[in-house]
């Protein structure tokens, strides 16, 4: 489905800029893409934080990370044609491929879930409605007694913004695959974010855990039990479960506080951190890409 | 014997629990370097016992001593109590709270308001008598029930309090880690500290202890040496215990019962001798 998808949206997007065979080969190729790297799925936000503390950029500074990778989003969105942010995405997935030794396919498969959502928000930029077939369109289809045409400013458009999102899922990306969240708190302590988010972030963070244990415990003890036999008795246990889930969280909470409040907690979250210096290595990986897009604002790209 | 923590016909009941979970008038008394093994079944009122001396609850009647000064109900000298009477709670999960190891040893002494060094000092130490040295960087949920429960005992161990409470320690281990944890035991009590035990096991209450309380629906029952509570069988009949395996062990053999299985070697080998 998403391999038809990517293919369906790199026709639209090229149809009318290159040769028919060149097309249909491209969109082919698209698709195959898709199709080989959207392989087995982990579970989203538990394994974003597996692969952080595995990086081996999680050694370099939070700090250093988190400017320039804000620093890079802004640039990546202020850019004008889709040249320099499709530069830096490559650039970052590189970076955080070889330089932090994340698996090619891990990274991959973690870029299907966005990857969907860019297609489909390609799709419609690149499709209108008209009730009469444009005359410049490139692709026409009749619709609903109208017409749904691809027109060549809407493939300008729509490769602008997907080149932007692309980068810009490339800084977000490299940030939460190189730094674990608790450091990344860290540095919003640091920049004086209020100290009541940073600890409900610090607690949910520790509950996201002990939620999804309790979830796949008590979902998989409902399944050994056959709850999930047709679509009335799943709908049922479904709700079960999560009801299970609220009174188990309850007591849990009760139960956490307890143990927070036995080790003298007095109502502010704090920890020791471990110091980490910039590299030149990574200040360099950082600036480079960061000096070239700058440049590349320059030159009006 | 110098004496650390006093109950002093201590009450506790819970408002939405019922009677059942409730603790009536008890009073102990607990001595500095003891190695003490709380016994009850489920709901006899040991995490009452515990949460109690820790200070997270305080009693609805009676009074707690510590170090012979009376603990009030005000939140400082609660405080007071929380730093030198540790609790390792039954669940790690419910305990551990941060990203990486290190941060969460570091919770405790945080919060005594220790200075940055002084913090680094205790979390080092405290890694190292518990061997999580190269667990240090590692996220505590990836680890497995053993070493989790190591990294409970270090949060606590790093506030340096003069008593450890620990609540099942050993439920949910497999046989090395609780051989791991009976060592790490053991090098507490040789290097001072007082450890209260909850537990559910009686061959390591006896293999272990030197002093046993036993429990049953909230009343403290007995208050002895492990030989004299487990002589008495009617006594572990009613509390839902039984004698440990050594004990019927030595009783089908004849023999004076041992605190190791290999000493029955040593009898029967007399025997033979005779």
């Amino acid at each position: 489905m998403t391999a038809l998808l990517a293919g369906t949206v790199c026709f639209s997007l090229f149809a009318g800029r290159l040769p028919t065979g060149w097309l249909a080969a491209l969109s082919i190729l698209a698709a195959l893409l898709v199709r080989l790297s959207a392989g087995h799925r982990h579970d989203g936000v538990l394994s974003v934080d597996l692969y952080a503390r595995r990086s081996r950029l999680c050694r370099e500074n939070p700090v250093l990370k988190v400017a320039a990778s804000l620093l890079l989003l802004v640039l990546c969105i202020c850019c004008r044609s889709p040249l320099p942010p499709l530069c830096l995405f490559v650039f970052l997935s590189a970076v955080t491929v070889a330089a932090g030794g994340l698996r090619l396919r891990a990274y991959l498969s973690l870029l299907g879930l966005p990857g969907v959502f860019l297609l489909l928000s390609g799709l419609t930029l690149l499709w209108d409605y008209a009730p009469l077939p444009p005359a410049e369109a490139v692709l026409c289809l009749p619709c609903f007694k109208g017409w749904l045409a691809v027109l060549p400013q809407a493939q300008t458009l729509a490769a602008l913004v997907l080149a932007r999102a692309l980068g810009a899922v490339s800084c977000l990306y490299f940030l939460s695959l190189s730094t674990p969240l608790p450091e990344l708190l860290a540095v919003l302590r640091r920049g004086h974010v209020p100290a009541v988010v940073l600890e409900l972030a610090v607690i949910i963070y520790r509950y996201i855990f002990i939620l999804l244990a309790t979830f796949r415990d008590m979902r998989d003890s409902a399944a050994s039990r056959l709850g999930y036999r047709g679509l009335r008795r799943s709908l049922r246990t479904t709700g079960l479960v999560y009801g299970g889930l609220l009174a188990n969280s309850f007591r849990r909470a009760g139960a956490c506080f307890d143990a927070m409040e036995s080790r003298c907690y007095t109502g502010q979250i704090a920890f020791l951190t471990q110091p980490k210096r910039v590299t030149p290595k990574c200040a360099c990986l950082l600036a480079l890409p960061a000096l070239g897009m700058l440049a590349g604002l320059c030159l009006g790209f | 014997m110098k004496e650390l923590l006093r109950f002093e016909q201590v009450n506790y009941h819970y408002d939405s629990g019922g009677g059942r979970e409730a603790l009536y008038p008890l009073s102990v008394c607990l001595y500095a370097g003891e190695k003490i093994a709380v016994l009850g079944n489920n709901g006899a009122g040991k995490s009452t016992f515990f949460l109690l001396a820790n200070g997270v609850l305080s009693p609805r009647s009676g009074s707690i001593w510590f170090q012979g000064a009376p603990v009030g109900g005000k939140e400082r000298q609660r405080m007071a109590l929380r730093r030198n009477v540790g609790l390792v709670f039954q669940d790690p999960d419910v305990q551990l709270l941060a990203g990486t190891v290190e941060e969460e040893v570091s919770f405790g002494p945080m919060n005594l308001g220790l200075p940055e060094a002084e913090v680094r000092r205790r979390v080092d130490t405290a890694l190292e008598r518990l061997g999580l040295t190269a667990y240090r960087e590692r996220g505590p949920q990836y680890l497995s029930g053993g070493e989790k429960r190591r990294v409970t005992i270090a949060d606590v161990l790093a506030m340096e309090p003069q008593i450890m409470l620990l609540d099942e320690p050993s439920s949910n281990l497999d046989p090395a880690g609780r051989r791991l944890l009976e060592r790490t035991l053991e090098a507490l009590h040789q290097a001072g500290m007082t450890l209260a035990v909850a537990t559910h096991d009686v061959d390591f209450a006896w293999r272990w202890a030197d002093r046993v309380l036993v429990f049953h629906n909230g009343r403290l029952e007995r208050d002895a040496a492990p030989e004299a509570v487990f002589a008495e069988e009617a006594l572990l009949a009613r509390c839902g215990l039984e004698q440990p395996m050594l004990w019927r062990a030595a009783r089908a053999l004849g023999v004076p019962v041992p605190k190791a299985p290999e000493e029955l070697e040593i009898y029967t080998c007399e025997r033979k001798m005779e």
